[in-house]
């Protein structure tokens, strides 16, 4: 039984690892993984680096000159060389505000024009501020515009109020609070974590988690439709017990989930070790993050991924051993892929509500338990009694899909043409 | 035995597909599993593989139920057949070697000695899908009889094989029946099995029909007939009381025994018979087509 057993872990990984479609998977993952956390941020520097002509009919009389200060200053702040991409110009309401702005909209469409922004003479008036943009969903001009704006109110409020005060000291009273915060550990030991970096850490390490729970998933189903389509089934079930085929290709293929992350951790190590300094100039949000890792969460993550390869596997193999052909299975997988899904789209909340009654009874719910627990144990360590229920729960959860999956798949393996109901599925379980 | 089925059956819905099964192969033979498509004969080969589970009945493999053992001491073609497409042939061929228990260095031995017997050495590196379906053919037969088998099971052996690969097929298959190895196979071709079993086993519709010894079935069951050559006054034939039916042309008779009877009889009577020249005096053996046709007819008479 071992033996055999053990031909089966040893073709599926070796045939897996051997593969040099499984080392470019491997190297390009953190690349890709890099690529999503750099990109966006270079993006927008390219749209940075961008003219944004704008024009402004200021019905106020006081705000052209100290925008367009403000909007030189604010560059100047964000420690860039390159001049403002914002270049204001003035333009006059005329008689009719509307044939005016008829006017500005042409230009707009003519793309002469990014936008035009219209101040109107009473800054308390809550809409005093329009603008008309070619596209109002550009972040830049957007924030850019309110940043530059909003000295100028306060600075207008305080002087109505007989405050008098240069633009220099107004920006600096008005600064934002920014709140230093110490994550708290169940023990009480606190480490100064930024905010940022805890949800980057958090996103990263769930993004593996649902990444290779999915690529690993499929890939049992894909290898059991596989030996179904190319009929080497039957001669396997004549060599190995239909329980040696299931055990066998589930620790084989786990095993080569567990060596990709052997290898992430050993490459993310080195690179660790040897650019910490460039890491933490590049993204010193990374580097605090990673320092804020507790130990403990590495040997969860473990623990975790086993637990949720096992459960998910189990479902995806189950269902490879029902279906015929590839068509059948992308229409069977969809629903599991959801139990997958579900908690990859609510991260933010289980982030934001960590300790909530709706996030404790769902880390407890087995097939969310992996991604949901782990995602609770990043933010902020839940009862240890809750992890170790979460856990014992999931385990149990997955002896009994074990059990379940075995008899599906024993039968369901030699069958093809019609997928079978759910009807015949329940006899087989009293037939088996 | 080597193989014994004892009133198995296996029901898929409401239908069963082996209804009460009692077979023997015994060492050494080629036993035949022979009946129409859908009589059952898959269904039995995947009970005695432990791929199906009976629903009654008992089943032994080398006189005891199926067990890993067991399963290394088995080589099975199915009729189906299937490789895995992007394993290199060496890895495959090691892969199923292994399964059965063989050791590293032996496993290795085995595969280079199959590949260069059926001359198929260059293909070692190349992935299973870069052959052409004749080779595939020959690798799967290799994997199927790598680690030696005492029993081979082989269903529709001969289905969809190119001619070359057929003749490699029946002399390997003899070769490893020389060496002692017994082998079952099925077929729906009778032909086929009149020529290379000297054990069979027809079945109809999840039962048995006939079992046992090719010739002692050829005896016992089928009604051979008796070619008379000769000319002069034949119908008397029709009178003797142990004849069933005879048929007479000019010069011509052939003749059906009742069940039982011994043809010397029928010599004896033509001999005594006067103005009767006698050229030819030829008992037919029926075909197994004929017997299966005859008993088959029988049972839904039976019935």
């Amino acid at each position: 039984m071992k033996t055999r057993t053990w031909e089966i872990i040893r073709r599926e990984y070796l045939e897996r690892v051997t593969k040099k479609s499984f080392w470019i998977g491997t190297v390009l993952m953190p690349v890709l993984m890099l690529a999503m956390l750099f990109v966006p941020g270079l993006l927008m520097q390219v749209s940075l680096d961008k003219e944004l002509r704008i024009a402004v009919i200021d019905r106020s009389g006081k705000v052209f000159e100290p925008l367009k200060d403000n909007l030189k200053n604010a560059q100047a702040e964000a420690s860039n060389d390159e001049p403002s991409p914002f270049i204001i110009e003035r333009r006059e309401a005329g008689a009719d505000l509307e044939a005016t702005l008829a006017g500005i909209k042409q230009e707009i469409g003519n793309k002469k024009l990014e936008g035009c922004l219209i101040v109107g003479p009473d800054f308390d008036a809550e809409d005093n501020f329009h603008y008309f943009g070619r596209n109002v969903n550009n972040l830049t001009v957007i924030r850019g515009l309110q940043g530059g704006l909003n000295p100028i109110v306060v600075a207008d409020r305080l002087t109505r109020n007989k405050i008098d005060a240069p633009p220099e000291k107004i920006r600096e009273w008005i600064r934002r609070v920014e709140l230093v915060t110490f994550q708290v550990a169940a023990g009480g030991d606190s480490k100064k974590s930024n905010l940022g970096s805890s949800i980057f850490i958090t996103f990263t390490f769930v993004m593996i988690l649902y990444v290779s729970l999915l690529v690993y998933g499929i890939a049992n189903l894909r290898g059991i439709l596989e030996e179904k389509t190319t009929r080497i089934m039957e001669v396997l079930l004549a060599n190995f017990t239909a329980k040696q085929i299931m055990t066998g290709k589930l620790i084989g293929i786990g095993l080569v989930g567990l060596t990709q992350m052997l290898v992430y951790s050993l490459t993310g190590g080195v690179i660790a070790a040897y650019g910490a300094v460039t890491a933490a100039a590049m993204s010193p949000e990374l580097a605090e993050g990673l320092a804020a890792i507790n130990p403990m969460s590495l040997v969860y993550f473990v623990i975790f991924f086993v637990l949720g390869y096992f459960i998910f596997s189990a479902m995806f193999l189950a269902i490879g051993s029902l279906c015929s052909t590839e068509e059948d299975a992308q229409n069977m997988q969809g629903p599991v892929i959801m139990l997958l899904v579900i908690p990859m789209v609510s991260t933010m909340f289980f982030i934001s509500n960590p300790d909530s009654l709706i996030a404790v009874i769902i880390s407890l719910i087995p097939v969310f338990t992996p991604m949901v627990m782990m995602m609770r144990i990043l933010v902020q360590t839940p009862p240890l009694w809750q992890i170790l229920l979460s856990i014992v729960l999931s385990v149990a959860f997955m002896v009994g899909l074990m059990w379940a999956v075995a008899k599906i798949f024993r039968i369901g393996v030699l069958m093809y043409g019609k997928r079978p109901s759910v009807k015949e599925i329940i006899h087989w379980f009293k037939a088996a | 035995m080597i193989v014994s089925v004892r009133s198995v059956r296996k029901r898929f819905g409401n239908f069963y597909a082996v209804d009460g099964m009692e077979m023997g192969v015994p060492p050494g033979v080629i036993y035949g599993l022979l009946g129409p498509n859908g009589a059952g004969k898959t269904t039995t080969i995947r009970m005695i593989l432990g791929i199906f589970l009976p629903d009654e009945g008992a089943i032994d493999v080398f006189g005891h139920p199926l067990d890993d053992r067991a399963r290394d001491r088995i080589g099975y073609l199915p009729e189906e057949r299937g490789l895995y497409r992007k394993m290199k042939v060496r890895d495959l061929l090691m892969f199923f070697a292994r399964s059965h228990g063989l050791g590293q260095k032996a496993a290795a031995e085995r595969v280079n000695g199959w590949l260069e017997r059926v001359e198929l050495p260059h293909v070692a590196r190349k992935k299973v899908e870069e052959l052409s379906k004749g080779m595939q053919q020959k690798i799967q037969l290799i994997s199927t009889i790598l680690h030696e088998p005492e029993l081979l099971i082989l269903d529709e052996p001969f289905s969809g094989l190119d001619p070359i690969n057929l003749q490699l097929m029946k002399d390997i298959f003899l070769e490893l029946h020389n060496r002692g190895t017994t082998v079952i196979f099925s077929t729906h071709n009778m032909e086929e099995a009149e020529k290379m079993c000297n054990s069979i086993c027809l079945i109809n519709k999840g039962r048995v029909v006939v079992e046992g010894d090719l010739h002692h079935v050829k005896e016992s069951y089928g009604h051979s007939s008796i070619l008379i050559d000769a000319s002069g006054p034949l119908e008397f034939l029709k009178k003797l009381d142990y004849v069933a039916e005879a048929e007479l042309y000019e010069n011509y008779a052939e003749v059906r025994l009742q069940d039982g009877q011994a043809s010397g009889r029928l010599l004896e009577d033509l001999v005594r018979q006067p103005g009767l020249t006698i050229r030819k005096f030829e008992q037919v053996a029926p075909t197994l087509r004929n017997i299966f046709i005859e008993r088959v007819k029988g049972d839904s008479h039976e019935n």
